[in-house]
This record gives C-alpha cells, sequence and structure tokens, in this order.
C-alpha cells in the first residue's frame, strides 16, 4: 500500500527528491555511495588525510597587539544568539513584563489560600480524597506524608511549591491540549512539533533559564517559565496520541449523523481520548514537580529553596528531608490524578 | 524513465570510480602533500627531543622520585578564579614540569573535592562566606592555607545602577529604601508593595547576612528579598534590568563580574565595626579576606608549587586590569587572557618562581605555547 502511494505522489510532485524516493533500493543506495564517495573523495584531494575542522574565521591581535586571537564559527554563532536574545530582552519587555504579572498575581493569591487554610483542614480534606480513590492504604500514607512534611517545618514552603504546581500544570494544560489536537489534526503540524518537544525534554534546562531569566526577571515567572518548557509535552504527545486511537469508524458515524468537525472533536475525540489525555496531564504534573530544584535556581522558592540550602551548606541530612517532601508530594499528585483517569475510563467503558 | 535512471547510475559509479582512480594515482599534486607531511613528522620529533632534555634537567635540579603527577585545580564558576587558575597553571606545568587539569563545579561540591584530595589547589576561598565549612575543614587538616589572592576589596554591598541615581541623586543611602517613592520604583507583583531586593545566593554566609541587615536597618517591612539559587543567575536578573535600563536594587560584591562590567553605585550604609557585626548586623560588610588553599598531599609531592603559591601575589589592581582587557577584547577566552597577562607582566610573577622556573616560563611564553591543562573553552 504505502509502493502504492509513493509512485501516486511521485506522480504529482516532479521534485528531485521524490523522484529519487521513488527508484528501487538498490538503485537508490547505489546513488547514494556514489555521492558520498565523491564528497569524501574531493575533499580529501583538496585538504589531505589529516585536515581538520576549519574553526577560525579570521585572526587577528589583541588591542595592546601581544596575542593573537582566534574569531571562531562558534564566537559568530554565539553572538547572533546574544544579540538575538538582547533584542527580545528590550524589545519584549512590555510583553513579558506583562505576563509576569499576570502569572504572579495568580500564584500569590493561591499561595494566599493555601497557607490561610489551617494544615489540619488541609490534612484531613486530602486524606478524605485519597479515601476516596484509594482506601484506606492511600489514607495511611497521605495522612503520615503531610504530617511529615508538618512536623519537619517545611509546611509553608510545600504550599509554595504546590501554588506553583497549580499555575504551572493549569498554563501547561492550556497550552498542550490545544497543541496536541492540532497535532492530531494536521500531520505537517505533527511533524513540525514533535523535534521542537523532543529539544524541551532534552535541552538541560539551564540552557533556556539564563535567557529566562533576562526575559522575565528573578522569581516566580521564570520558575514557571522553565516548568512550562519542561512539562508541557507529555499532555501535547499524550493528547495527539488519544485523538488519533480514536477509532475511524466512530468519527465516521459521528459525521454520518451530521456532526459538525466542532461536535465530532468536542463530543467524540475528546470524550474518547480522556483517559490517554489525563495519563498526559499526569505525566506533566510529576515532570513538573521534577523542576523544583530548578525553580529555585532563578529564585521561584518552595521546596527546591531547602534542597539548594542543604547542597551548598553540605548538610546531606536536611537535602534528604526536602527531597523526600517532593518525592511524597509527587506520589499523593500522582495516585489522585491516576485515579481520576481511571475512574473516567471505568465510567465510559460501564456507558460503553 | 528506468532507463535514465540506469544511466544517472551508472555514471556516478564511473565518476566515483575515476576519482578513487585520481586519488590512488601518484600525480605530482599527491606527492607535494607526501612530501608536506614528512615534514611534518619530523617537527613533531624535534619538539619531541626538546621535551625529553627539559625533563632530565628537571630531574638534576630537583631530585624528585618519579614522573611528577597533576596537579588538579578546583576551577570555581566565576571568572577571576579561573584567570588565577589558568595563569597558575601555566607557572606549574611550564616552570616546574607538572601536568595540570581542572575541575569544574560550584563552590562547596568544589571545596568538598579538595577536603578529599580529588583537587589539591583551590586559588579563592572566600571568608566569611566559606567560615563554617573552612574552619571545620582546617580544624580537621584537610585543607591548608598558603596565602591571599586578590587582596581585600569591598566584598559586600547593596548596589543600585549608576543611571538609576542619575535619575534620583537622592536615592544614596539604604536609610532612603524606606521612602515609598523609592519603594515604588523597586515592587513588582510579587512582593506587595515592598521593594525587590535581589540579594545572596540560597546557602551562602550572606543570604542570613543580609536578611539580618536589612532587620537591623529596620527595613523588614519595607524590603522582599529575593534570592537565587545559583550566582549566576543573579547576575542575569541584573544584567536584563540593566539591558533595558529598569530600575534595579541588589546585592554585589567587588570581584563578581557585573561589579567589574557594568556602572554600579553602592548604597551608603553605616561603616564596619566588631560591636554591631557581633549583635545586630545594622552596618556595613568588613572587607572580605580571599584564601589560597590546598589539600596537604600537595605538601609531599609539591613542595616547590607550594612554596610558588605562597608567594603569589595577585591582587584586585592586577585583575581588573585584566578584567578590562577582556571587555577590550570579547572574543578572548580566560586561557588568552592568561596568556597575556602572563606575556605583559614578567616582573610580577617572576618574583613568585624560581629563576629556573621563570626562565623556562619565558621560553615557553616565546614560543606561543599553551598550557596542555587548560581547558577549551
Amino acid at each position: 500500500m504505502d509502493q502504492v502511494q509513493d509512485v501516486s505522489s511521485d506522480a504529482r510532485s516532479s521534485s528531485l527528491l521524490a523522484k529519487l524516493e521513488a527508484l528501487p533500493p538498490l538503485h537508490r543506495w547505489a546513488i547514494a555511495v556514489a555521492v558520498l564517495g565523491v564528497a569524501l573523495a574531493v575533499s580529501l584531494l583538496i585538504w589531505g588525510p589529516e585536515m581538520e575542522f576549519p574553526t577560525t574565521v579570521s585572526q587577528r591581535t589583541s588591542t595592546d597587539g601581544s596575542v593573537t586571537l582566534d574569531r571562531t564559527v562558534r564566537q559568530v554563532t554565539s553572538e547572533a544568539i546574544d544579540e538575538t536574545v538582547s533584542w527580545m530582552t528590550r524589545e519584549g519587555a512590555w510583553l513579558f513584563d506583562g505576563l509576569s504579572t499576570a502569572v504572579t498575581h495568580a500564584l500569590v493569591n493561591i499561595e494566599k489560600v493555601l497557607k490561610w487554610v489551617p494544615w489540619p483542614v488541609v490534612v484531613v480534606g486530602l486524606a478524605l480524597l485519597s479515601f476516596a480513590v484509594g482506601r484506606w492504604r492511600l489514607l495511611v500514607f497521605t495522612c503520615l506524608a503531610l504530617l511529615f512534611v508538618g512536623f519537619m517545618g517545611l509546611w509553608a514552603n510545600t504550599m509554595d511549591t504546590v501554588a506553583l504546581m497549580i499555575v504551572a500544570v493549569a498554563i501547561a494544560v492550556s497550552i498542550g491540549l490545544p497543541l496536541g489536537v492540532v497535532g492530531a489534526r494536521s500531520q505537517v503540524a505533527d511533524n513540525l512539533m514533535r523535534p521542537i518537544l523532543d529539544g524541551m525534554q532534552t535541552m538541560p534546562s539551564f540552557v533556556y533559564l539564563l535567557p529566562g531569566i533576562l526575559f522575565f526577571g528573578l522569581g516566580k515567572p521564570a520558575g514557571i517559565f522553565a516548568t512550562i518548557v519542561y512539562a508541557v509535552p507529555p499532555v501535547i504527545r499524550l493528547t495527539n496520541l488519544g485523538i488519533r486511537q480514536v477509532s475511524p469508524e466512530t468519527v465516521e458515524a459521528a459525521r454520518s449523523f451530521g456532526a459538525s468537525p466542532t461536535q465530532i472533536l468536542t463530543k467524540v475525540q475528546i470524550p474518547m481520548a480522556l483517559p490517554t489525555i489525563m495519563a498526559g496531564i499526569n505525566q506533566t504534573t510529576m515532570m513538573a514537580l521534577a523542576m523544583v530544584t530548578i525553580a529555585s535556581m532563578v529564585a521561584a522558592g518552595g521546596l527546591g529553596d531547602n534542597v539548594l540550602r542543604a547542597l551548598q551548606k553540605n548538610q546531606p541530612g536536611n537535602g534528604a528531608i526536602a527531597g523526600l517532601a517532593i518525592v511524597f508530594l509527587a506520589i499523593i499528585i500522582d495516585r489522585l490524578t491516576q485515579s481520576a483517569a481511571r475512574s473516567r475510563q471505568e465510567a465510559m467503558r460501564s456507558a460503553g | 524513465m528506468i532507463r535514465k535512471t540506469r544511466i544517472l547510475v551508472l555514471t556516478a559509479f564511473i565518476v566515483a570510480i575515476a576519482t578513487a582512480l585520481a586519488c590512488s594515482q601518484p600525480e605530482p599534486e599527491v606527492v607535494e602533500k607526501i612530501v608536506e607531511v614528512v615534514k611534518e613528522v619530523e617537527v613533531v620529533k624535534e619538539v619531541e627531543v626538546v621535551k625529553e632534555v627539559e625533563v632530565v634537567k628537571e630531574v638534576e635540579v630537583a631530585p624528585a622520585e618519579g614522573p611528577k603527577e597533576t596537579i588538579i585545580f578546583s576551577d570555581l564558576n566565576w571568572t577571576s578564579a579561573q584567570v588565577q587558575d589558568r595563569i597558575a597553571q601555566y607557572i606549574v606545568e611550564k616552570g616546574y614540569g607538572y601536568p595540570t587539569d581542572v575541575v569544574f563545579g560550584a563552590t562547596l561540591p568544589l571545596f568538598q573535592g579538595l577536603r578529599r584530595g580529588d583537587s589539591h589547589v583551590t586559588m579563592e576561598i572566600w571568608l566569611p562566606n566559606q567560615d563554617e565549612a573552612w574552619m571545620e575543614a582546617q580544624a580537621a587538616g584537610e585543607v591548608i592555607p598558603v596565602g591571599e589572592s586578590l587582596g581585600k576589596d569591598w566584598q559586600s554591598s547593596f548596589v543600585i545602577p549608576a543611571y538609576l541615581q542619575q535619575q534620583h541623586p537622592d536615592l544614596d543611602s539604604v536609610e532612603d529604601l524606606k521612602e515609598d517613592k523609592f519603594k515604588a520604583l523597586f515592587a513588582t507583583a510579587e512582593t506587595g508593595g515592598k521593594a525587590r531586593l535581589v540579594s545572596c545566593v540560597i546557602g551562602w554566609a550572606c543570604e542570613e547576612v543580609n536578611a539580618k541587615q536589612i532587620e537591623g536597618y529596620g527595613l523588614a517591612d519595607h524590603i522582599h528579598i529575593v534570592n537565587p539559587g545559583d550566582g549566576a543567575a543573579g547576575n542575569a536578573d541584573l544584567y536584563g534590568a540593566y539591558e533595558k535600563q529598569e530600575p534595579w536594587l541588589g546585592y554585589q560584591w567587588g570581584t563578581n563580574d557585573p561589579a567589574l562590567l557594568l556602572d554600579l553605585v553602592r548604597l551608603e550604609e553605616p561603616p564596619y565595626s566588631d560591636e554591631c557585626w557581633f549583635t545586630t548586623k545594622a552596618c556595613a560588610y568588613e572587607d572580605a579576606t580571599i584564601l589560597i588553599a590546598v589539600n596537604p598531599e600537595l605538601y609531599d609531592r609539591a613542595p616547590d608549587v607550594v612554596a610558588m603559591l605562597r608567594k603569589w601575589d595577585f591582587n584586585i589592581g592586577v585583575y581588573k586590569g585584566v578584567a578590562a582587557w577582556q571587555s577590550d577584547n570579547p572574543d578572548a577566552s580566560t586561557n588568552d587572557a592568561a596568556l597575556w597577562w602572563l606575556k605583559g607582566n614578567a616582573d610580577l610573577w617572576s618574583g613568585w618562581v624560581t629563576s629556573e622556573a621563570a626562565a623556562s616560563i619565558n621560553s615557553a611564553l616565546a614560543a606561543n605555547e599553551t598550557a596542555d591543562g587548560w581547558p577549551t573553552e
């Protein structure tokens, strides 16, 4: 079936690449080997077998003439990026300031509420939720974990971290869901998005943390920015996957009943993909928690502060306690969101 | 169409075979190349011979046991420490014949490394910032101070950019931060009307000291402290504000990059006194002491290097010269800066080393050699 499609696309497009793709495998291989062989032979002929990468663009002497400085390809490239970043810092100030003010207002208010509620209420409330989804085992775990956090004097910082999570995950989901839908509907968008998402997940966070600080300044918005960059890919990927997994027959049936594309999306595809989407949100939350320490690097506050302080002062005990608090938080949130996804799934199964 | 592709494949093969043949055939050009290669090999041999001779000489001077082991420098993540590392590495390699290497990292991990002997020399131990860990390690005999570097300069204070003071000439002391109009300058959504002050790295001694100072100055209700998790993050915040020419208030110290590169003004604080420092801390910092420290292991196996470090005298004035040269030559790496400084300041560093070492360093400099242990940047 693939081959049939290849031939038909070849007939339509006249590009060289498409023509080459249409050749029998042996010919394709021969051409590739020949082209690369010629390139290798020519380069060896010109530069010899001991060539090194030419990294120097130009040479000049230092201002006082005593040292010769190489101007390298990397310098030229990095300077171009530096200039773009400073241009964005200057010209985009209104945008970043606006975003940062909005995010901070949301955060500060959530923090206020979380800290205003007396801690026994939070413990009992979460324990009840745990009982609803996980019965006695989860209830006992939630109580012990929260009491541990409280008795270790980490309650306020934990609430800061929870507020950070809520805002970061809310923004990540509101960005990720639409992007996931777009990726599921358009192959072009999917092809464009995939390498970007790969980059977001593997790029060392310190690389984008630095421009993040230049744009947003030290504080919670920069922490939220870093968290979102790292945590948004799962919700995009799994929304995309979930919608693609909805069987074409079901979509066809909805269409034949006269459903509009919007109705198909909101009434058929998204509800059917919901378990997968919830798994994506769960993953996003977990990854956001993994960024707590990095967020503290840019003065976002919360439990990451305790980890960093322990690290700087060489206190393994304090580090372990703060680390455990993060792990407990992660386990509670994971169990709660997972069971939400599961109950959805069960409800759908019983309805179907 | 299939015929066309066959022809294409055939011609490509012919071209490939032809070029392969051309490569293998001993044409005049290629012969020249071979000659060149032979020449290069000869040059390499000469260099090797010279090195061997040097090694023999050193063995005669200092009857050491066996080959010299690598000396590892702690490459702290700020510029002045790295410049000092590069210069010291060059002197140790070229003058004393020890291979050198660096380990890169943050302050505390590197200090633990020095205690354990994973690294052997740290050129900048900042007191009082590292007091706690330092006292403990020194008492345990895990580190030995061998002298001071950079000398005393203003350690730490609260600063604002000079452009801001030009706009607001009245804002010149920490006391002024109590005024609403100045507080408003630095207020953000996060601070709830207070002035935002970018303070010290989380976990450094200055985190607690600054907080106490602010309380001592009666500024607790006027200032919202923001503590970055890393020195570079704090610097980036200042660079960003400077780029936008926005108000900025925070903590800086004399040898930190922004303090050297940007035009910053210190806010007036009550002068330092022991009496206030050990009670309320409502006064300015005392100028810092910056130590050079080595692992005790180095004492036994490289007494000549320890002797050199004892004479080390790289004061803040000297470093400011290097920093100025680096900002004039933005393309220059730290390695370039070290090479430039060594070339132009033989009168300074030759006072730290033996005359044999000075001679071999000078000949290495004349040959434009670089140190093998320098990291690539």
